[in-house]
C-alpha cells in the first residue's frame, strides 16, 4: 500500500545573486496515513523548505529541480498545473505556520477567513461556509465559536490565533497537515495546550502530520518517527524511541548533548558544536558535517556518506556512527 | 531562621543585611490612552506590581515568566532604561532609581545590559570595534590607543579574533553577534550584567556556546548576573536562584534546584510541566493537564490572586485576597493560598 506522502530525491534550489542555494538537496521520506513524522534540525537545514515544497509555496527564485518526486496518495505533484495544485492544497494537504499574526489577514474577520478557505476548495454557499467555520472553531477549542466569527486577528492572543490557523487548516478535512514550528512563537504553557490539541485532533481525524521543528523535546513527545536534517540532507531517520535510545549520527548526538535539561548538573559545561554549517550555495562533495565532527576520519573528507543501516527503519548517513548511547544528561566530553 | 515581616521582605532568611542589588516594592505603571488626536487616559497597566527581591554579589539570579509578566521591564529599570513609578532599586546600598545626571552616568557603568536580539541590537552601520568602543567614548574613558587595546582584549575574551573589530555586524552569525553584544556589555568593567533572553534567538547548538561563555566570564570577572528569560531550562542552568513572575507579580522565588524539585506555586508547576523534554519515555508518561485558559488582560487583572482564572486549585478566597509571600524553605518564598508544599512555620 502506497504511503500517503512519498517524497523521492527532492531537490529544491533557490536562485540568488550570489549563486544557487541548494536548500533541499536530495531528500527522500514518506509519511503513512495517520502518522506523525518529525522533521528536526536547526535554521538553514532545509526542513521548512521541504514542507513548503510539498505545497509548492516557494520563495522568489525557488524551484524544484527535475528528477524530484512528491506524491500524495499516488498522485505526482511535481509538474502539476497550478489549478490542480490549488485543489490539492486545502483538501489533501494543509499547512500551519509559526507566526499566526503574520499568516492571518489582519483586515478580515476570522470567520470570513475560514469561510473563504472553505469556499475556495468546496462548492458551498456563504452561509454553509460560515457554519463550517463555526464548527471547526469549536473543534479547536475556541470558546463561544459562533460569537467569535466576527473577531479580528489582532483581538486575539497568540494562542487563540494559532487555534484559528489550525481551524483554517482543518476546514477542508486534509489528510496531511504540515505544521511548521507551530508553537515556537507561543508561551510555553500555551505551547502545551496547542500540542495537546494537535495530538487529539490528529487522533480523531486520522490525520497525518509533518511536524517541522528545531525542538527535540517536542519531537520526543509527539512524533512517531523522526528525520534529522542537516545542510539540506537527511542524516538520520528512525522511530522516535529508537532515535533517542540509540542514535547513530554524530550530529544527532551533538544536538542532544548541547541542550540544557531541567534535571542536569549545572556545574558542568554544556557540549557545544564548534564551527558553522556549510554554505549551501557551494556545498562540499563530501560529508557536510565533517568540519564540526569529532569522529571525522580521512574518508569523511573525500566521500559523501549515503543513508544506510542495519534495518530499513533506522538509517543514518555516516562512516563512523556513534555507538549505542542513551539520551541522558551529558557531560562536556562525549564517549 | 530569622523572622520575616511578611510581605515586605520577599527573600526570606539567609539574605545578607545589605544585598548587592535589592529591589523594594518596585512598581512600573504604563498609562494606556485612547483616541487618535486627543489622547484620553483610559487606564494604566501595572507591568511591574510591587516586586521585591535581593541578589547577592557574584550570584546569578534568574527571572522567568511568560509574556506580559514584567520581567523585561524589571531588567530595564535595573540598568536605568526605565524609571520606576515607585519603589527603590538599591545597588551597593544606594538607590539608583533616584540618581540623575553625572551620578547616574557614573552608576550606569556598573550595571550593563546584554540584549536579546543579536540581529537588532547592533547598529548595522557601525563597525564592530566602534560598537564595543562606544561606551568608553560616551563615558570619556581612556585615549584612542587605550580604547583600541581594550576592544582587542574584549574580542579575544569572548572568543573572537581581534580582526573582527574592522568588520560589520552583518558579516557575523547570530552566535557571533551575541558574543559581540557580550563584549560590549563588558567594556566598562561592570559589576552586574542583566542578560535579557541571551540565547533565545540562537540555534540550539549555538546556545550552549554562549551559556558556557557567560559562565566562564562570570568566574574570570566576578560578575553578578540577572538572567531574564521565558525559557526555564536556560534560566535553571545559569541561575543560583530563580524568581517566577506572572502578570506583574512575583509568585515564587527559590534556589534553582528547590524550585525544580519542590515548586510551591501552581503556576511554577505548570511552567515546569509544559517544558517538553527530549526523552520520549518521560514525555509520553507525563499525565499532566496543561495550564488552561488564556492570560487575562493586564489592564484589568483578576482580583485577589492574578493566577486564579487559570488555576485548578482556586477557591473563593483567591478572588477576595491577594496571597502573601510565605516561606517554604531556605530562601524559598511563594504567594499562594493553596500551595503545592506546606509552608514552614516562622519562629517568633
Amino acid at each position: 500500500m502506497a504511503a500517503l506522502l512519498e517524497i523521492r530525491d527532492l531537490r529544491t534550489y533557490i536562485r540568488q545573486r550570489k549563486g544557487e542555494v541548494r536548500a533541499v538537496d536530495g531528500v527522500t521520506l514518506h509519511i503513512e496515513e495517520g502518522e506523525t513524522l518529525g522533521l528536526v534540525g536547526e535554521s538553514g537545514c532545509g526542513k521548512t523548505m521541504t514542507g513548503m515544497s510539498i505545497m509548492h509555496l516557494l520563495p522568489p527564485g525557488g524551484y524544484i529541480a527535475p528528477g524530484s518526486s512528491i506524491q500524495i496518495s499516488g498522485r505526482e505533484l511535481v509538474g502539476m498545473p497550478e489549478k490542480d495544485l490549488r485543489h490539492v492544497r486545502g483538501n489533501d494537504v494543509a499547512v500551519i505556520f509559526q507566526d499566526p499574526m503574520t499568516s492571518l489577514n489582519p483586515t478580515m474577520s476570522i470567520g470570513n477567513q475560514i469561510a473563504e478557505m472553505v469556499r475556495i476548495h468546496r462548492q458551498v454557499s456563504r452561509k454553509e461556509a460560515l457554519d463550517r467555520a463555526a464548527e471547526v472553531l469549536g473543534l479547536v477549542g475556541m470558546p463561544n465559536p459562533r460569537e467569535r466569527l466576527t473577531d479580528y486577528p489582532h483581538q486575539l492572543s497568540g494562542g487563540l490565533r494559532q487555534r484559528v490557523m489550525i481551524a483554517m487548516a482543518l476546514s477542508c478535512d486534509p489528510k496531511l497537515l504540515i505544521a511548521d514550528e507551530p508553537t515556537t512563537a507561543l508561551d510555553v504553557t500555551i505551547q502545551l495546550q496547542i500540542l495537546e490539541l494537535l495530538y487529539s485532533l490528529k487522533q480523531r481525524l486520522r490525520m497525518a502530520v509533518l511536524l517541522i521543528t528545531h525542538d527535540m523535546g517536542v519531537i520526543a513527545g509527539r512524533a512517531d518517527r523522526v528525520n534529522v536534517m542537516y545542510a539540506g540532507k537527511i542524516v538520520e531517520t528512525a522511530s522516535t524511541g529508537e532515535l533517542f535510545e540509540s542514535m547513530r549520527h554524530p550530529y544527532t548526538q551533538a544536538l542532544l548533548a548541547s541542550i540544557p535539561r531541567l534535571n542536569q548538573p549545572t556545574d558542568v559545561p554544556l557540549y557545544s558544536i564548534p564551527g558553522l554549517p556549510p554554505d549551501l550555495s557551494h556545498p562540499p562533495a563530501w560529508c557536510r558535517f565533517q568540519p564540526r565532527c569529532q569522529f571525522a576520519t580521512a574518508r569523511c573528507r573525500e566521500e559523501e556518506p549515503a543513508l544506510s543501516g542495519e534495518n530499513l527503519d533506522h538509517q543514518y548517513a555516516c562512516f563512523n556512527p556513534v555507538g549505542r548511547v542513551r539520551s541522558e544528561p551529558r557531560t562536556a566530553s562525549l564517549p | 531562621m530569622t523572622t520575616t515581616a511578611a510581605p515586605t521582605v520577599a527573600d526570606g532568611a539567609g539574605a545578607p543585611a545589605s544585598a548587592f542589588l535589592e529591589i523594594r516594592h518596585l512598581v512600573k505603571e504604563f498609562p494606556v490612552t485612547s483616541g487618535a488626536v486627543l489622547q484620553r487616559r483610559i487606564g494604566s497597566v501595572k507591568a511591574v506590581s510591587d516586586v521585591s527581591l535581593q541578589v547577592a554579589k557574584g550570584e546569578t539570579f534568574g527571572l522567568v515568566g511568560e509574556s506580559g509578566c514584567g520581567k523585561t521591564t524589571i531588567g530595564r529599570m535595573i540598568v536605568g532604561l526605565e524609571k520606576p513609578t515607585s519603589g527603590e532599586i538599591l545597588f551597593e546600598g544606594s538607590d539608583i532609581a533616584k540618581l540623575k545626571g553625572r551620578e547616574f552616568r557614573r552608576r550606569r557603568r556598573d550595571l550593563q545590559l546584554m540584549f536579546q536580539d543579536p540581529y537588532a541590537s547592533l547598529d548595522p552601520r557601525m563597525r564592530v570595534g566602534t560598537i564595543i568602543r562606544e561606551p568608553l567614548t560616551v563615558q570619556k574613558i581612556g585615549n584612542g590607543a587605550e580604547r583600541d587595546s581594550r576592544v582587542s582584549q574584549l574580542l579575544q575574551e569572548v572568543g573572537l579574533s581581534p580582526k573582527s573589530a574592522d568588520l560589520y555586524p552583518h558579516e557575523f552569525s547570530g552566535g557571533q553577534r551575541q558574543r559581540i553584544g557580550l563584549a560590549r556589555a563588558l567594556t566598562l568593567n561592570p559589576k552586574l550584567i542583566v542578560a535579557d533572553e541571551p540565547v533565545s534567538a540562537l540555534d540550539v547548538s549555538i546556545r550552549s556556546q554562549i551559556l558556557n561563555l557567560m559562565n566562564n566570564l562570570q568566574e574570570t570577572h566576578g560578575l553578578t548576573y540577572v538572567v531574564i528569560s521565558h525559557d526555564l531550562s536556560v534560566v535553571k542552568y545559569l541561575s543560583d536562584r530563580i524568581g517566577v513572575m506572572y502578570l506583574g507579580k512575583l509568585v515564587e522565588i527559590a534556589p534553582s534546584q528547590d524550585l525544580y524539585e519542590k515548586p510551591a506555586h501552581p503556576y511554577t508547576m505548570g511552567l515546569i510541566n509544559a517544558i517538553p523534554e527530549p526523552d520520549p519515555k518521560r514525555e509520553r508518561a507525563k499525565e499532566i493537564r496543561p495550564v488552561f485558559g488564556e492570560l487575562p488582560s493586564a489592564l484589568h487583572p483578576p482580583s485577589g490572586c492574578r493566577f486564579r482564572t487559570r488555576c485548578e486549585r482556586a477557591q473563593e478566597i483567591c478572588a477576595r485576597e491577594e496571597p502573601p509571600l510565605r516561606q517554604f524553605g531556605p530562601r524559598h518564598m511563594a504567594a499562594c493560598h493553596f500551595p503545592l508544599q506546606t509552608p514552614v512555620a516562622v519562629s517568633a
